[in-house]
Formats: structure tokens, C-alpha cells, sequence
């Protein structure tokens, strides 16, 4: 390496020396796309790339740092952005062919806020169609491969995001997370994942699967990373009326303050199912914080059972509906039919995935006359219930652990073509998604094999200082 | 039991185009999906209310005012006069 690999700084870090005056952003992104030149061609992380803007930019800002004061710390940090996310004038094709195409005419209210922030956007990444994957191998651009172990998956669906991050390709990145997409890319490829409270993120610009359930979150090396992207695209968007008037925190991650936390083992997570090398880390785990927090608690989280089935109906019901805009007439793709039913039916064949088409007809067929009430209206109420579990859980406890994942990363092509066991992959994270709950992936103390075992940390609506707290407490110990 | 004429229907109803091949492969795992998601039916949900959203929405209307639609036209692919073009639907 003749280059300084400034990929591997954390954004604290490189913010520092950018303060100081002590390295040009030309050199920064020179280092990044060195990195990304040589591990992207296997990864697979990127769709697209903007080398020659990322440079320009990066002169720009070399030419007027001298001039500046009060530096954001995000100023001139190399950012990866998800591409379901939009990014004005730049394609946003959400993995799939069918908007192959599609140039985005506005920036999402995230972009708008780190543009503002000053980070330089290096490229967009790869991602499952539509977000719907546990293993990003759905993406009409190719699988993505884990830079831990190439012949793994780097889980999905943000997992060109999670990669670059493990890859030292960017400092921060977005991904977004419906069920567990941002948490479970962080845990197989050894990162931080946050999934925010819903409605603290504004949802404009992201490309919908499940509007009741999408989360725009960070992917970084560290905690406090996760903590500065976060502070800076939160907060109420008039263009997102679920985006909520609650002040963000601080950027500012304490370790220390665990020593008032009571931390929540729910039991149901520890059960059959959970592979024997991933229990043993997230134990150690808790083993090693239960000696600086206040008190650990076994709690229940009784309808734990009932998440998945719970989450896909849900799921698959809202994209039946929000994908349904897909039609060949307004944007993207067009196949020319006889008639107007056989333009849309060509054009969606052609353009969908079979993932896509399997979750439009399971939407379909769980919101059709004669079943709604059987499946969607029945997982709205179970939905309640596992709210409700959540509920009783945080009047004892701080914060709940468990592991992000029941298993270490898998095989490419290994689940594909099982795409229950694929659905199984999102048993933990599905229930903080359906209540609407904050929730982090760490690494947590040990490995499984190879691989780093992401622990997961959710905490109450709204709490995800409680969260990032305890994140920075399980750096501490591994460090 | 779902059958393949079922999965036919179903399609029809999302406007999904879907070859013959592709039924007959997903029929099955159709079938496996409904079933896991059927568990949920053996619970007790007499008096549960439905939880639709996470937050408590409050629409707020926002002032009505004009913008730019340059940001719109100047990605559209087919426009004319200021008018978008679109397949003819009848």
C-alpha cells in the first residue's frame, strides 16, 4: 500500500485530522477509490459510482477549507447512500430492472441533510430488489459478496452498504431496514447497523416497500459514527408527515452511563434454532457488561413466536400496494402490449424479480376479498401484541439484548431457493421493526469462526441514546 | 391447498405477468409460506385492537405553494409542450 488507507478511519477520526488541517480531501477520496478498484470487483457493493463528482468536489473543498470555520464532522467524508434512496440527477434503480432507468429529479431529505453536512457522495449501492432479501442476491445487478469470506452472503437487503463500510470503501453509508435490513448486513459483515424509531428519520426520496415499517439508518465502523450521521438527518420533515417534532440527541455516545441501565434478556431468544457459536458470543457478552451495568433481568417477549409471520404478511401486503405504481406507463420500464392489462402484466414480468413477484402475490393474496381479515387484519392485531410485549418489557428494563442473527453469515445460493428458511434469517429483528423500536447491531465480545456475531440492542420509542450507549460500552470492552 | 389455477388468479389480480414455469415453481413454496403464516390464527384476539402504524400520525396540511417542476420535467423521458406523454390506455 503507497497510500495512506484513509478508508479505515472512523469519521471521528478522519474528522479530526480534517480540523487540523492535516490531509486534503483529494487524498481521501483518492484512497477510497483505490480501495474500491481493487475489492469492488468481487464484492460487488457498488451499482454506481461517482469518481470524477467525488474529485471535483473534493478540489472544491481543498481550495476553500483555509476559509472555513465551525466544520461539520461530516465535511468532505466519503459516503456511500443505499439505492433505493434518491440522489438528484443520479440513477436510483432499488436493484431492479424494472427502474433500470430511473434518474431521480429530487434528493431525499437525508441526502438534502448530509449534502448539507458536506459529505461527498462516492457512489450508490447495491442492494436485494426492493429491499426484499435477507442476503442481497435478488438484486437484478448481481449478488454481493462478504468481504469477510467471499463465497458468504453479507446480508441483506443493505448489504452493498454494510460491505463498503467492512471494506473500507467509504466512512459512513445508508441503508434502510424494513424488517432487519440495515441490522443484519452490520452483523455478518462485522459493523454498526442503527435502525432508527420510526417516524425519526424522514421517509422522502426512499423508494417504499413497506411504509409501515421503512427505516433510513446508518451503517459505520463505530457507534459514535452511527451517532453523528443520525443527529444529522433526524428530525421532522414537512414532506414526511410521519416524520415526528421529537429534538434529536446530541451526537455524543457514554458508555459510562450503563452503570444506571438495566439491561433485558428476553428468554424466547435463546431458543431452538440459534446456533451454538453465536449464543456463546452474545453471552460473553452480556457476561462482560452484566460487571459494569447496573442489573441483567430475564424478561419474556411472549408473542416472539408469532414475529415472522406477523412481519411478512404485513410486509408483503403494503408492497403488493406500494408496488403496484410499477406499471410501465409513468416511469421506468415499458413492454408494449395488445392492451392496457397486457402492457402492465409484460412490463412488470419483465421488470420484477421472482422475489418481488412471490411478495406481490402473497400481498395480493393475504389483502384479497375472503382473507383479509384471516391475514392482514390478523397480523394487524398480533402486531398489537407484540407491541404491548415491548411495552411491559421496558416498565423493568433499559435496554434489551439478543443476537441480531440466529446464525453466522451462510453460503451464496445456499437459501435462495428456500425462501421461508430465507424469511427465518429475520427472526430477531422483525419484532423492534413491527413495534417501531430503535435497535443497533454491534459486534459483540468473540467470533463465530471467522465471522464477528452482531449483537442487537433495542431500546424503548424514541431511546436510541439508551442504545448507543450501550454500544460504545461493548466497543470499549472489545477494544 | 393452492393450486397453480389459484396462483393464476392471484397474479391477475397484482397485473403480474407470470409464466407457466414460474408458477408451477412457486406453487410450492406458496403453499409452505401460507402455512407457517397460519399460526398466527390460533391466537386469541377478541377485543385486540389493529395496530396500523407505529406513530400516531397528525396530517398537517403544508401552505400550497408553486414550485419549479423543472426538477420533474428535465428526467421525464417522453414530453412535449410541456405535456408528458404516456401509452394511449384506450
Amino acid at each position: 500500500m503507497s497510500y495512506q488507507d484513509f478508508g479505515s478511519f472512523t469519521i471521528r477520526a478522519l474528522h479530526q485530522k480534517i480540523k487540523a488541517r492535516e490531509i486534503k480531501f483529494t487524498d481521501i477520496i483518492f484512497s477510497v477509490f483505490e480501495k474500491i478498484k481493487k475489492e469492488d470487483e468481487k464484492i460487488s457493493a457498488f451499482i454506481t459510482l461517482f469518481e470524477e463528482e467525488s474529485y471535483q468536489q473534493a478540489q472544491q473543498l481543498d481550495e476553500t477549507i483555509k476559509e472555513r470555520d465551525n466544520l461539520h464532522p461530516l465535511l468532505g467524508i466519503p459516503f456511500a447512500i443505499k439505492d433505493n434512496i434518491c440522489v438528484k440527477g443520479s440513477l436510483a434503480t432499488c436493484g431492479s430492472k424494472i427502474l433500470a432507468n430511473f434518474i431521480s429529479p429530487y434528493d431525499a431529505t437525508v441526502v438534502t441533510r448530509l449534502k448539507n453536512a458536506g459529505i461527498i457522495i462516492i457512489g450508490k449501492t447495491n442492494m436485494d430488489e426492493f429491499g426484499m432479501g435477507s442476503s442481497t442476491e435478488t438484486s437484478y445487478y448481481g449478488p454481493v459478496a462478504n468481504p469477510i469470506d467471499n463465497s458468504c452472503v453479507p446480508g441483506g437487503s443493505s448489504g452493498g452498504s454494510a460491505a463498503v463500510i467492512a471494506y473500507h470503501g467509504a466512512l459512513g453509508a445508508l441503508g434502510t431496514d424494513t424488517g432487519g435490513s440495515v441490522r443484519l448486513p452490520a452483523s455478518f459483515c462485522g459493523v454498526v447497523g442503527l435502525k432508527p424509531t420510526y417516524g425519526r428519520v424522514s421517509r422522502y426520496g426512499l423508494i417504499a416497500f413497506a411504509s409501515s415499517l421503512d427505516c433510513i439508518g446508518p451503517i459505520t465502523k463505530t457507534a459514535d459514527d452511527a451517532a453523528i450521521i443520525l443527529s444529522t438527518i433526524a428530525g421532522h420533515d414537512e414532506y414526511d408527515a410521519t416524520s415526528v417534532k421529537i429534538p434529536t440527541n446530541k451526537p455524543i455516545c457514554n458508555p459510562n452511563a450503563i452503570k444506571e441501565y438495566t439491561i433485558g434478556i428476553p428468554e424466547e431468544y435463546f431458543a431452538e434454532g440459534l446456533d451454538s457459536n453465536v449464543a456463546h458470543v452474545v453471552e460473553k457478552t452480556i457476561t462482560e457488561l452484566k460487571k459494569r451495568c447496573k442489573a441483567v433481568k430475564k424478561i419474556s417477549l411472549p408473542h416472539t413466536k408469532y414475529t415472522v409471520a406477523t412481519y411478512y404478511l404485513i410486509c408483503t401486503a403494503e408492497a403488493s400496494s406500494n408496488l403496484a405504481r410499477y406499471d410501465g406507463v409513468k416511469y421506468g420500464l415499458r413492454i408494449m402490449g395488445e392492451n392496457l392489462i397486457s402492457l402492465y402484466e409484460k412490463t412488470r414480468q419483465d421488470g420484477f424479480g421472482t422475489e418481488v413477484k412471490r411478495r406481490i402475490l402473497l400481498g395480493t393474496y393475504g389483502l384479497s376479498k375472503g382473507y383479509y381479515d384471516e391475514y392482514y387484519g390478523t397480523a394487524q392485531k398480533v402486531r398489537t401484541l407484540i407491541e404491548q410485549d415491548f411495552d411491559e418489557a421496558f416498565k423493568t428494563c433499559n435496554v434489551i439484548i439478543t443476537p441480531t442473527a440466529p446464525t453466522p453469515p451462510f453460503k451464496l445460493g445456499e437459501k435462495i431457493s428456500d425462501p421461508l428458511a430465507m424469511y427465518l434469517s429475520d427472526v430477531f429483528t422483525t419484532s423492534p421493526s413491527l413495534a417501531g423500536l430503535p435497535a443497533i447491531s454491534i459486534p459483540g465480545i468473540g467470533l463465530a469462526g471467522n465471522f464477528p456475531v452482531g449483537v442487537q440492542i433495542i431500546g424503548p420509542a424514541f431511546g436510541e441514546e439508551y442504545i448507543l450507549n450501550c454500544a460504545s460500552a461493548i466497543e470499549q470492552i472489545n477494544e | 391447498m393452492i393450486t397453480k389455477t389459484d396462483l393464476e388468479k392471484i397474479a391477475k389480480l397484482g397485473r403480474l405477468g407470470i409464466s407457466s414455469d414460474e408458477l408451477a415453481e412457486m406453487a410450492n413454496e406458496f403453499e409452505k409460506i401460507i402455512k407457517y403464516f397460519e399460526q398466527i390464527r390460533t391466537l386469541e384476539l377478541t377485543n385486540v385492537p389493529p395496530m396500523t402504524h407505529a406513530v400516531d400520525i397528525i396530517l398537517e396540511p403544508r401552505p400550497d405553494i408553486i414550485q419549479s417542476t423543472k426538477c420533474v420535467t428535465d428526467f421525464m423521458p417522453y414530453i412535449k409542450y410541456h405535456y408528458f406523454y404516456v401509452p394511449a390506455v384506450l
